[in-house]
């Protein structure tokens, strides 16, 4: 390291991200008196980084490439400002050697690995080599270069190394470019078509290939370097629950593991760090099988998940990082003086997210937000931002500690039944029956727990009528309290105020509501005697309510935003969409449902592909186009046989939620 | 206490006041029989007006059926969707029609009362077309006359929702021609649009003829497409008159009225479309409505009346127990307590208004009328509202009370209640007879609002009273032809009478007449009451000229 032994001062850091790791970055430079500089691009002017910001610039339009993958733009801010030092934070700039490099060109303190340890890690087949060198266990596979571009020699090698095995793209990542071989008969035709997505992908067809794990753990080490060669590791964190490749809960330390195999896996991430000179925070991440290790890869950043880390053992890792590139030495050089574990710790990653849909994102604005206390929440999101179309949809990461996993569960649990957000679809529910499932509290789990227990996790259930029952209660009350004390209400001579009205549940479900009003405020809905609202205080956009339904008191918020009401209970939220009986808008004919035959964008994107012109036939199902919306491809079909009367947007252009593609007549 | 200085603690004592209120008693024996029996006699009566009600507004599930399969709402589901979420709705005249025709016309055929839109009271007045077509009976006449005179009174803004065959024909007699009769709707239409009362039409159907008139002259108007048509003659009557053919919505149609004619100005798409767009119209009126501020409730249970006063006329009870169970916290502060006590009159609040309340507790003597007379001339000097609670068999007859200037007493309070200005309730809680309903504010009088318990009867006089007056009378013509009347004779002359008296003085007869605005649960009086009040202060209230009181 170009700084060995020389000590330099930071008093002013750029963070060159955005979100909730930005403000976290804020944080502890705040309480070391580092003075802190923001970047923003176009949709993130009013973001909450910013403001946390003590200063902040412009760095371009929405496109990451134009903003914060834009290297010149933000080295130019950092003279400006006159940082010393650029946090990379996770994501964007944070595993690119090139920057790293520019930075120092910069006389810039890149607050991460030196480039050449990112440069090492970053390539997999690279990594594995040297790991191998190193000693630290890996998959058995095939890693060499002389069959990478070479079907038939890598077949050859598959049959050295025996089925199942993983074909991997040697530049892949993100579960991009994996194949999972059975058998010998089979592989040519995977690894032909794994290749030319991975030239599709990554520009480059290089292959490799391992053996194939059936019942993976992936758990990964925590490591600590300083630029005077001290290395410790901060311990293991569990990541297991995935979705879609993607981490979803992550808890420390690792279920099951021996005190023996927790140091052997430590020693080894530790080793696998010295190996490429690593300093700054790192995570080696391994395949674990029972007490059976495998190095898999090295992320040379801060990970999202390192508060489960600072929980069990009561650190800073983004201060240790500062520390450590100020050319501090660790504040624990010793591995025996790392503090804990203590306890046990959860992260949730909460999501703007439609899970029953196949977790797709769903962005929106949030329009009310509670937050449960005593526990840590991670976010740079309040009531009224906008989870943007443009970047991750994560709202926050909410980090629960207990004495014991079970204990860690449980308040895990409560804590996010008291985080409530309205407004868009989150994961909470989904999370909140995976920490109450017996095989997550009781058993091992897998990086297949989500796929194996689909069914469980993601069961629809149609509105009970309680639930109904309380929906309709509170709309009730919400409207109360919009207008007013009323001296009395919902009076009817000689008779009982009554009607029914549509609700609909996530599912477009009609649910016809049948209400009767036995008093201003006594109420039969849907044959449920005894409904009432006993008290309402708002605050913010959300509501706090008690209500009584057929005879059960219960506690619950609600918040009613763009038609959508938003329930949060004990027992979960739900949620209902309430018809309005605002007058027709004439000038959206077609909207209103007045002809059929209509493509409306599914959500809000880029239409990146029109696969038809204006006038062609089509039949039903054929595909019109693709819209790509938060990295996602949906391709849009047409829903009935005809012909294509309009294109209502050119290539490329971005639309909102509901607004039209394609007519089709 | 010693140690404070004496002028301190004359201080001290000068700056509390007591504003404690003086709260009725209640001596109610909620146990005992006959409390039960009243209790239950009354709720029998109760029960039987809310399963007539029912009948009204279930109406008929096959004319509801045709009704709806032409994309049509209910009368009532329009007046549901028109309405502010959580609005009460103080229907008027629910009875009228009742056993009126040999045929059924419920409610009149059509549905009237106040509810609040987008945060104003409101006049709804909405033809029910499942009713002999919405077309105007008599009957109907005459409660469209009272919606609008209570509109006009209360300065309330109208909204029509026309769905209606105009007149109906066989009728035509006694529903075109007179001063009071059809035309007078489109008189008052556009008298109340010359006082600054907002009519609003929503043609949901026809609107044939006369029924033209009311989007017309109507200062905003909304008709629904494919369903709304105005033309002064259909076309039946243009191919009989020119040989034109054209269909109605041709002739009428919201196409034409919207973009051609001018007759209407919003386009609706359907019924609800169209109910909304009022309901914006509304808010563009610029008028803020001034809320009732609320008031504790009474202190005892409101359904304690069933028990208190029973269905037996005859049986006397203080009525203040009534009162008790009507005006807030059961706080009441009586006026002239020792005076005419045959008469309670005295100051209270209904949902934190103040009002004054004028309630029989016997029949009115000379004293008693004084002390109303009075007790009126208070309240109109102060502006505040009167209710009067009618259980009255008349003035005091006989020598003393005719020598003592009954007629002269009783006088002076039907000139007071005359010419009183501030808003009036009446709830006629028992007998209303002679010229006790007079002076105790009966429909000629004026009142705002005046509504019947289920129990009340009303008549001249009682029935046995009227039979034993004509038996007397037959009896003198016997007596000066020599001749005497048998005691069957006597009981064939007087039975009739009685049950007569009896039929008509029913609160069914009489509200299906329109004598009053409905007929009412008494547990539900303070609500009715309140809704009136609160519906009666949008008018400001003017100052009070008496005529001249006979000394």
């Amino acid at each position: 390291m170009a700084y060995a032994g020389k000590i330099r001062d930071i008093s002013k850091v750029l963070v060159a991200n955005r979100g909730e790791i930005a403000c976290r970055i804020f944080r502890t430079c705040k309480k070391l008196g580092i003075r802190t500089v923001g970047v923003f691009s176009e949709p993130d002017s009013n973001s909450q980084h910013v403001r946390m910001a003590d200063e902040a610039y412009f760095i371009g339009p929405a496109q990451s490439t134009l903003s914060y993958l834009n290297q010149n733009k933000i080295f130019e801010v950092a003279v400006k400002s006159g940082a010393q030092a650029i946090h990379p934070g996770y994501g964007f700039l944070s595993e690119n050697s090139d920057f790293a490099r520019k930075c120092s060109d910069n006389r810039l303190i890149f607050i991460g690995p030196p480039p050449q340890a990112i440069f090492d890690m970053g390539i997999k087949s690279k990594s594995k080599e040297l790991m191998t060198a190193a000693g630290v266990p890996v998959v058995p596979g095939y890693h060499g270069q002389e069959a990478a571009n070479d079907l038939v020699a890598l077949q050859a090698e598959a049959q050295k190394l025996g089925y199942p095995l993983m074909i991997k793209a040697v530049k892949g990542g993100g579960g991009k470019g994996m194949r999972i071989v059975r058998d010998d008969q089979e592989f040519m035709s995977q690894a032909q078509s794994c290749q030319s997505e991975a030239e599709k992908a990554f520009g480059d067809g290089a292959l490799l290939i391992e053996r194939y794990i059936e019942a993976p753990r992936h758990v990964e080490v925590q490591v600590f370097g300083d630029s005077h060669g001290n290395c410790v590791y901060l311990w293991e964190r569990d990541c297991s629950v995935q979705r879609r490749h993607q981490k979803v809960i992550e808890e420390a330390p690792a279920l099951g593991l021996t005190s023996e195999t927790r140091k052997k896996i430590g020693t080894a991430a530790v080793n696998a760090a010295k190996a490429v000179n690593y300093t700054g925070a790192g995570t080696v991440e391994f395949i674990v099988e029972n007490q059976d290790f495998y190095f898999m890869e090295m992320n040379t950043r801060l990970q999202v998940e390192h508060p489960v880390t600072e929980a069990i053992t009561g650190l800073d890792l983004v201060e240790w990082q500062l520390l450590v590139a100020m050319g501090h030495e660790l504040p624990v050089k010793n591995q025996d003086d790392v503090p804990g574990p203590f306890g046990h710790a959860l992260e949730m990653r909460i999501y703007a997210e439609d899970t029953a849909a196949g977790f797709v994102p769903a962005p929106g604005r949030v329009h009310s937000l509670r937050l449960p206390s005593d526990c840590r929440v991670e976010s740079a999101i309040i009531e009224g931002d906008e989870v943007s179309v443009h970047y991750d949809p994560m709202i926050a990461k909410l980090v629960v500690w207990g004495n014991n996993r079970i204990e860690a569960i449980k308040k895990a649990d409560g804590a996010l039944s008291n985080f409530n957000v309205g407004g868009v679809e989150t994961n909470i529910d989904f999370m909140r029956r995976i920490l109450q499932s017996d095989s997550f509290k009781h058993k091992i789990v897998t990086t297949k727990f989500i796929e194996e227990n689909r069914d469980e996790l993601l069961a629809k259930t149609k509105l009970t009528s309680d639930q109904l029952a309380v929906a309709t209660l509170t709309l009730s009350a919400i409207q109360d309290h919009i207008q007013g004390e009323k001296f009395l209400k919902r009076f009817r001579l000689n008779s009982d105020m009554s009607l029914s009205f549509p609700l609909k549940d996530v599912d477009k479900n009609n649910e016809k509501v049948s209400v009767v009003a036995k008093s201003s405020d006594d109420f039969v809905i849907q044959n449920l005697d005894n409904c009432r609202v006993l008290t309402v205080d708002k605050e913010g956009n959300s509501y706090s309510l008690q209500v009584v339904v057929d005879g059960k008191k219960e506690n619950i918020s609600a918040t009613l935003g763009d038609n959508m009401l938003d329930i949060f209970t004990a027992d979960g939220s739900f949620r209902v969409e309430v018809q309005t009986l605002g007058p027709i808008d004439k000038n959206q004919g077609d909207d209103a449902g007045i002809s059929s035959g209509k493509i409306v964008s599914p959500m809000p994107g880029t239409l990146e592909k029109i696969s038809v012109k204006e006038g062609d036939v089509v039949t039903k199902g054929q595909q019109l186009g693709t819209l790509v919306a938060m990295k996602m491809e949906h391709i849009l079909k047409s829903p009935v046989d005809g012909t294509v009367e309009k294109i209502h947007h050119p290539l490329g252009k971005t639309v909102p939620k509901g607004g039209s593609l394609f007519t089709i007549k | 206490v010693s140690r404070i200085p004496k002028v301190w603690r004359t201080l001290t004592a000068r700056n509390f006041h007591s504003d404690a209120p003086s709260i009725l008693k209640t001596e109610v024996e909620t146990s005992s029989s006959e409390y039960k029996s009243n209790y239950d006699s009354m709720k029998g009566l109760v029960h039987d007006l809310r399963s007539v009600v029912s009948g009204i507004i279930k109406g008929d599930e096959k004319t509801n059926a045709r009704h709806v399969s032409r994309g049509k709402l209910l009368p009532r589901t329009r007046i549901e969707y028109l309405l502010d979420p959580g609005s009460n709705f103080l229907e008027l005249s629910q009875l009228a029609g009742y056993n009126l025709y040999p045929e059924e016309v419920r409610g009149g055929g059509m549905i009237s009362g106040i509810g609040t839109i987008s945060g104003v009271d409101c006049l709804i007045l909405a033809n029910d077309a499942t009713v002999k077509g919405g077309s105007y009976y008599p009957i109907s006449v005459k409660k469209h006359l009272r919606a609008q005179e209570i509109a006009l009174e209360n300065r309330l803004p109208c909204i029509y929702l026309v769905d209606s065959g105009g007149a109906n024909l066989p009728r035509q007699a006694d529903v075109f021609p007179d001063r009071d009769h059809f035309g007078r709707i489109f008189y008052n239409q556009s008298r109340m649009s010359a006082a600054g009362i907002p009519q609003i039409a929503c043609v949901l159907g026809s609107c044939t003829a006369g029924g033209a008139y009311v989007p017309a002259m109507a200062d905003e108007s909304v008709i629904v497409s494919r369903q709304g048509t105005i033309f002064l003659a259909g076309p039946p009557l243009v191919k009989a008159a020119t040989g034109e053919e054209i269909s109605a919505e041709d002739l009428g149609g919201a196409d034409l009225h919207c973009g051609k004619s001018g007759v209407t100005d919003h386009y609706a798409l359907n019924d609800n479309d169209a109910l909304q767009i009022c309901r914006r119209i509304v808010r563009n009126l610029n008028l803020k409505k001034k809320d009732l501020p609320g008031g504790n409730e009474p202190l005892y249970p409101l359904d304690d009346i069933y028990g208190i006063v029973g269905t037996n006329l005859r049986k006397s009870f203080d009525v203040r127990e009534v009162i008790a169970r009507i005006v807030d916290g059961s706080e009441f502060d009586e006026f002239k307590e020792r005076y005419g006590d045959t008469l309670v009159t005295g100051f209270g609040r209904l949902y934190g208004h103040p009002v004054g309340i004028v309630a029989n507790n016997g029949v009115l003597f000379s004293e008693s009328a004084l002390k109303g007379t009075h007790f009126i001339q208070l309240c109109c000097q102060r502006k505040i509202p009167l209710i009067f609670l009618q259980n009255i068999t008349g003035f005091m007859v006989g020598r003393d009370a005719e020598s003592g200037g009954i007629a002269k007493n009783g006088a002076k309070m039907v000139t007071a209640v005359s010419c009183a200005q501030v808003p009036k309730l009446t709830v006629i809680i028992g007998g209303s007879y002679g010229a006790g309903n007079y002076g105790m504010c009966g429909r000629s009088y004026g009142p705002r609002f005046l509504y019947m318990w289920p129990n009340a009867r009303i008549s001249v006089m009682g029935g046995e009273q009227a039979a034993g007056v004509l038996a007397q009378i037959t009896r003198d013509q016997r007596a000066r032809e020599g001749k005497t009347l048998s005691e069957e004779e006597e009981k064939a002359i007087k039975e009739p009478i009685i049950q007569r008296f009896e039929e008509e003085g029913h609160p069914y007869f009489a509200s299906a007449r329109l004598w009053d605005d409905g007929v009412i649960d008494p547990k539900d009086t303070r609500k009715v009451l309140g809704l009136s009040l609160s519906a009666a202060l949008n008018a400001p209230i003017p100052d009070t000229h008496f005529g001249v009181f006979r000394m």
